[in-house]
């Protein structure tokens, strides 16, 4: 039973993924999550992890954990612990880009809006993994469909334009 | 780096990738392109023939973004009541969509309105968002709209 971790690329979320996937792509500033962490952190506050993916540790890697655990009560980390502590944070569902979609007259809006909508249904029943492919899906057609529409809109443009250039000749 | 020191616009684009910088440029003129142009041209009424949406045409009934070019010069002409009429919808959702823009990409706003973040990635936020598009579609097209 390896433990399975989740990165962040960019803006994306990558994972699950094991200790030995991350090797050699995550550096000391990447932002990570296992479950069991209450929040995501980076690579460089997480000593273990550290020493585990092949990393110098400068300072000490860590307080002697009796000391810290049960004489020391008050000087644990505040966790945001509103997320359940077992699901990383949900996945952006792309709803901005459905949005604009549909503004742009385009039914494939629609189905990206639904997507949306499923991406936080699933998160909701506890399926992150569905959630995230969902949030994809609803992004992909969004993307489509607005790139489809600028540039319908621009050749469409252009098609007046130079009709209107040789009518003129 | 000395670019940057010289042009501030230069500075913008320090340490982005190459594609990046294309895709804004691309971007931005795309963005004053249509402002130029649906400023000056009217959708309504205009020598210039505007691209009409595929679904009215098809099937004559309007779509819930049917209406937004109309919108957009009446709302650079800071007309907003006709902005308003054209499609409510698109006028009403413009400060949503930058609000969810802000809650899912900005660290700063989601540390100075934690609340209104959450609330605006929320499943309620999703799924009232769903509820108003379709009500809008179905709406518009009963009492024509």
């Amino acid at each position: 039973m390896n433990k399975m971790y989740y990165y962040r690329n960019g803006d994306h979320q990558v994972g699950p993924v094991s200790l030995d996937q991350m090797r050699g792509v995550v550096a000391p500033g990447t932002y990570v999550w296992a479950e069991g962490m209450a929040n995501w952190q980076t690579v460089s506050q997480l000593p273990e992890l550290m020493y585990q993916l092949g990393f110098s540790v400068q300072s000490q890697p860590q307080p002697q954990p009796q000391m810290q655990s049960s004489a020391s009560p008050y000087q644990q980390p505040q966790y945001n612990t509103n997320m359940g502590g077992s699901m990383p944070p949900k996945p952006d569902n792309h709803m901005v880009l459905s949005i604009i979609t549909i503004f742009l007259c385009q039914v494939l809006g629609i189905i990206a809006l639904v997507m949306s909508l499923q991406s936080d249904t699933a998160y909701k029943s506890g399926d992150y993994d569905g959630a995230v492919k969902k949030a994809k899906t609803a992004k992909t057609l969004s993307l489509v469909g607005i790139i489809g529409s600028v540039v319908f809109i621009v050749l469409y443009i252009l098609m007046f334009v130079v009709a209107a250039g040789a009518g003129a000749f | 780096m000395q670019a940057a020191a010289v042009f501030p616009v230069a500075a913008f684009f320090d340490g982005m990738k190459k594609t990046s910088i294309l895709l804004t440029i691309i971007f931005v003129l795309l963005v004053v392109g249509a402002v130029v142009f649906y400023t000056v041209f009217d959708p309504e009424n205009s020598s210039v023939s505007f691209p009409k949406c595929g679904f009215y045409v098809l099937t004559g009934y309007k779509c819930p973004g049917c209406g937004t070019q109309r919108a957009l010069h009446h709302l650079l002409h800071s007309d907003f009541i006709g902005a308003f009429k054209q499609n409510a919808l698109a006028f009403i959702s413009v400060p949503y969509i930058i609000l969810l823009f802000l809650a899912h990409n900005s660290r700063r706003f989601c540390k100075k309105f934690p609340r209104t973040a959450s609330a605006l990635k929320s499943y309620v936020s999703t799924l009232t968002a769903v509820v108003a598009i379709f009500v809008f579609w179905i709406a518009r097209n009963i009492w024509d709209f």
